[in-house]
């Protein structure tokens, strides 16, 4: 059997409302223009009560229990990625985040860009504002539900922008990580993955850290994805349920990652390539 | 404390952004030095660490330069002894 052209490596925990919408957002029948490309999706469920289903779809994905499941996503994380087949490898370490429709094909098109991609795409969140400021105003699992079915989800058409608000200020804009990180699978082997140190609930700096160590690759290239993103449904997770919890649980991540890495947590300022989905073409910024 | 706090900041700030610390002007307002809402989260959580002392992120936004939440802090943090002496 030949090696896809992508796996999707993603983990989830008690996600049993997020995940099938993920899934299906990955899915042939959602995303654009990868009628062509062979690709696959591997789950690991973290120790969930029961594993999420997934719903009717090409890729069927494959769903598996973490080994060793934990507070921490990151064995899962790990695991999830030994498994991938792919000659690209997306880490998509939040399970509850849907993607935009262009966005796998995006990918593809990027990647062939340069020979050691760093394919980082922009954070957003379901709802009016971020989720750990609209909690506050009443944003909930059931009202997240009501504005994907006004929006016409599961469409392929939906506008899941129209519905959702950006975690960057815009594409060039410091960036602290990207749930769904992309870079070839040689270059996963040579990263060692996610540091098993990032032990705490949550994961804490666990995914910026990657982001930051990918970038620091010999000759990698840094390409942010314009026209893309991955949306955050509502799931009570560490920096989405309410602002007090929100705040303690970046503080405490900012504190764990300093003692580690003996620096501080820093944003990506590197503006690197810019990638617009829309037309295919690349902003080198030189 | 104003003047330990306001070290501090200044070489925090000039690590996050990599660059000298002589260049980070005390009074700019830290949107000025490119700093946004996740960064200050981030430098509360240090400065709790570094001087042992609660800090809401709020306080930054009210205080939005390194002079002007110096100021602050040192006039409305009790601070234990030795909190913020390593540089």
């Amino acid at each position: 059997m030949s090696a896809p052209e992508l796996t999707i490596a993603l983990v989830c925990w008690q996600m049993s409302r997020e995940v099938p919408r993920t899934l299906l957002s990955l899915s042939r029948g959602f995303q654009r223009g990868m009628e062509d490309i062979d690709y696959e999706i591997i789950v690991v469920d973290n120790g969930s009560d029961r594993l999420p289903e997934a719903p009717a779809m090409e890729p069927k994905p494959q769903i598996l229990r973490a080994t060793v499941p934990s507070p921490s996503p990151v064995g899962a994380m790990n695991q999830a990625l030994s498994q991938a087949r792919g000659r690209l490898i997306g880490a998509w370490i939040d399970g509850a985040r849907m993607a935009s429709s262009g966005l796998l094909r995006a990918i593809c098109g990027a990647a062939k860009l340069h020979a050691r991609p760093v394919l980082a795409v922009p954070n957003w969140q379901l709802g009016p504002n971020r989720q750990a400021v609209s909690v506050h105003d009443g944003y909930c699992a059931e009202v997240e539900d009501r504005l994907l079915a006004d929006a016409g989800w599961p469409d392929a058409n939906v506008d899941l922008f129209s519905i959702a608000a950006p975690e960057m200020s815009h594409i060039a804009g410091p960036m602290l990580e990207s749930n769904a990180l992309f870079l070839r699978a040689d270059d996963w082997k040579a990263l060692g993955g996610f540091d098993p140190a990032f032990s705490e609930a949550g994961g804490g700096a666990a995914n910026p850290d990657v982001f930051q160590r990918a970038l620091a690759l010999p000759g990698a290239q840094l390409i942010r994805i314009a026209g893309e993103a991955t949306f955050h449904q509502i799931h009570g997770g560490t920096t989405t349920a309410g602002r007090d919890r929100a705040v303690m649980a970046v503080k405490q991540a900012a504190q764990r990652y300093s003692r580690l890495r003996g620096h501080p947590l820093r944003q990506v300022r590197d503006r690197g390539w810019i990638y617009d989905a829309a037309t295919g073409t690349v902003e080198r910024g030189e | 404390m104003e003047n330990r706090v306001k070290e501090w900041m200044v070489q925090y700030i000039a690590s996050v952004l990599q660059c000298e610390a002589a260049t980070i002007d005390v009074a700019a307002t830290f949107d000025v030095h490119g700093l946004d809402s996740v960064e200050a989260v981030i430098m509360a959580g240090l400065m709790e660490e570094e001087f042992r002392t609660a800090i809401d992120p709020m306080e930054l936004y009210e205080n939005p330069s390194i002079s002007l939440f110096a100021e602050h802090f040192s006039k409305t943090h009790s601070v234990e002894d030795g909190a913020g002496t390593a540089a």
